[in-house]
């Protein structure tokens, strides 16, 4: 087991989606099965949606949700994806996006995010 | 887990006609996966040609590079050009990996008759030290479909055939439907169901399938697991399946009531029924039916608190229909909804393997189960 940053804290203000740049994506080659903490301080639209997606390479077009977006509320929010039961099971790469259902106003967002991962199965 | 390149970026093309409407992977680019357990592959395409042919894509393994050893360890993929990969999972207790993984491609339909077909694609692997779950790792698995998994499409949006994948061995509990007017549509990529294909049954066309009478009769105590949702309001009981084409006797049903919504599985003229919270069954639900005499009871999603319990019958089920009362009746009570996955256990599930179940579920459709 490692604990891994996938993203220290950042204050998001956007119209729009907005993705974790591919160049950022967190190499998870090393691991099967991960634990999100997900850690959010403030933020301004109720509908603010966290996806998780992964791909076997750093090229945009690849990454793809595991887990259905996640409706970030203040506090800490524990998300598992094993690779065992996953739709999409982690790759090698992992990275973050937000979205909002409401796309017509500004949303912020302030949050981090660290990841246990696991070289074997937690079930 | 590694990322490894079964196929770069390439273009093949090939004369139609003959055998060349089949072209397999070179033997030197056989990716060696010893050492995993399942892979999940990542196919782009980016061109077909022509391009309204219909080009079909396979994966298959072997433990050495015989040709004859090889069989297919995922479904069979219909080549789409898009921006985004098609993502293909083996499941090791469908159909275990082989220490080769290797592609087949092959013409399936050339509808202008086109002289020369082929494609632009790649193909990552990535492979994996653990299987990924199937119920097929429950002991007693007596049926399982699963929407996509052994589909045969009579056009490219309607379901004539959907094959069970448990180890029964039994043809007859696969399902059927031959008149076109009455097959279900086939919906891939559907949002509610996770991106996972769905079948939709409209009552409005009277759609239903069925099976051929089992080999053996699927007699309590038992355990029955579906996915689906309804998309109607009113007062009218639906059926979604109907396991006995003789009697009235083993069914489970829904009325999308706009005040008590209601779930019953009937079983030897004894009924437990379920209420759900408004607006009921319209998002997709997992519904499990434990038929265990006066032990009986029905679960929604967690798996763990039931619904409803009580008593049923002891009748087994000797076939199926599913989407309408049997057809030995005159058919009926269409269901209005879509269906994703059904499963049948020939005995009462452990409270761990009802957790198994919930996680693979959950995994698979994003319920949110607790």
């Amino acid at each position: 087991l490692d604990s891994l940053l996938l993203q220290d804290w950042v204050t998001i203000a956007a119209t729009s989606g907005v993705s974790q740049s591919t160049n950022s994506a967190l190499d998870i080659s090393n691991y099967e099965d991960l634990v999100v903490y997900s850690e959010t301080k403030q933020l301004t639209q109720s509908d603010t949606l966290l996806v998780l997606s992964t791909a076997p390479s750093r090229d945009d077009a690849s990454f793809a949700p595991m887990v259905r977006p996640i409706v970030l509320v203040a506090g800490t929010q524990v998300t598992s994806i094993l690779a065992v039961y996953a739709n999409i099971p982690p790759a090698r790469f992992l990275r973050w996006a937000l979205a909002t259902v409401n796309t017509e106003e500004t949303f912020s967002v302030t949050f981090r995010i660290w990841v246990a991962a696991y070289s074997l199965s937690v079930t | 887990m590694q990322s490894l390149i079964l196929q770069p970026w390439t273009t093949i093309h090939r004369i139609a006609g003959g055998s060349f409407d089949t072209f397999t992977q070179d033997a030197e680019d056989w990716l060696d996966v010893s050492g995993y357990a399942d892979v999940v592959l990542w196919l782009d395409v980016s061109d077909i040609t022509p391009i309204d042919a219909t080009i079909q894509f396979s994966f298959q393994t072997a433990p050495n590079a015989e040709d004859t050893f090889f069989s297919q360890i995922a479904p069979t993929v219909t080549l789409t050009p898009s921006p985004f990969p098609q993502i293909i999972k083996s499941i090791r207790g469908n159909t275990p990996l082989g220490q080769l993984l290797r592609w087949q491609m092959s013409l399936f339909d050339n509808p202008s008759s086109a002289p020369s077909w082929g494609a632009t694609f790649r193909v990552r692997a990535v492979p994996y030290r653990q299987s990924f779950f199937g119920p097929l790792a429950i002991p007693g698995c007596a049926l399982w479909l699963r929407s996509d998994l052994g589909i045969t499409l009579s056009s490219a949006t309607t379901v004539q055939g959907w094959l069970d994948q448990s180890a029964s061995q039994d043809p007859g509990k696969s399902l059927a439907q031959s008149t076109g007017s009455a097959q279900p549509g086939y919906q891939t990529n559907d949002q509610l169901y996770n991106g996972n294909p769905s079948l939709l049954f409209a009552s409005s066309s009277s759609n239903f399938m069925t099976s051929s009478s089992w080999a053996t009769v699927l007699a309590p105590p038992c355990t029955w697991i579906c996915v689906a949702h309804n998309s109607s309001i009113g007062t009218s009981q639906q059926y979604l399946l109907d396991g006995d084409d003789t009697t009235f006797g083993q069914i489970i049903t829904y009325t999308p009531s706009s005040t008590t919504p209601n779930v019953a599985v009937t079983v030897g003229g004894s009924t437990i029924s379920a209420n759900l919270a408004l607006p009921g069954w319209t998002v997709p639900t997992a519904l499990l039916a434990e038929v265990n005499g006066s032990s009986s009871a029905i679960y929604f999603n967690n798996f763990s608190t039931a619904a409803a319990s009580g008593t049923l019958g002891s009748t087994g089920f000797k076939s199926m229909t599913l989407g309408s009362h049997s057809q030995a009746f005159g058919g009926g009570n269409y269901w209005d909804g879509r269906v994703a996955e059904l499963m049948a256990f020939n005995r009462i599930l452990s409270s761990t393997e009802k957790a198994r179940l919930r996680n693979y579920l959950n995994g698979r459709y994003g319920f949110g189960m607790a």
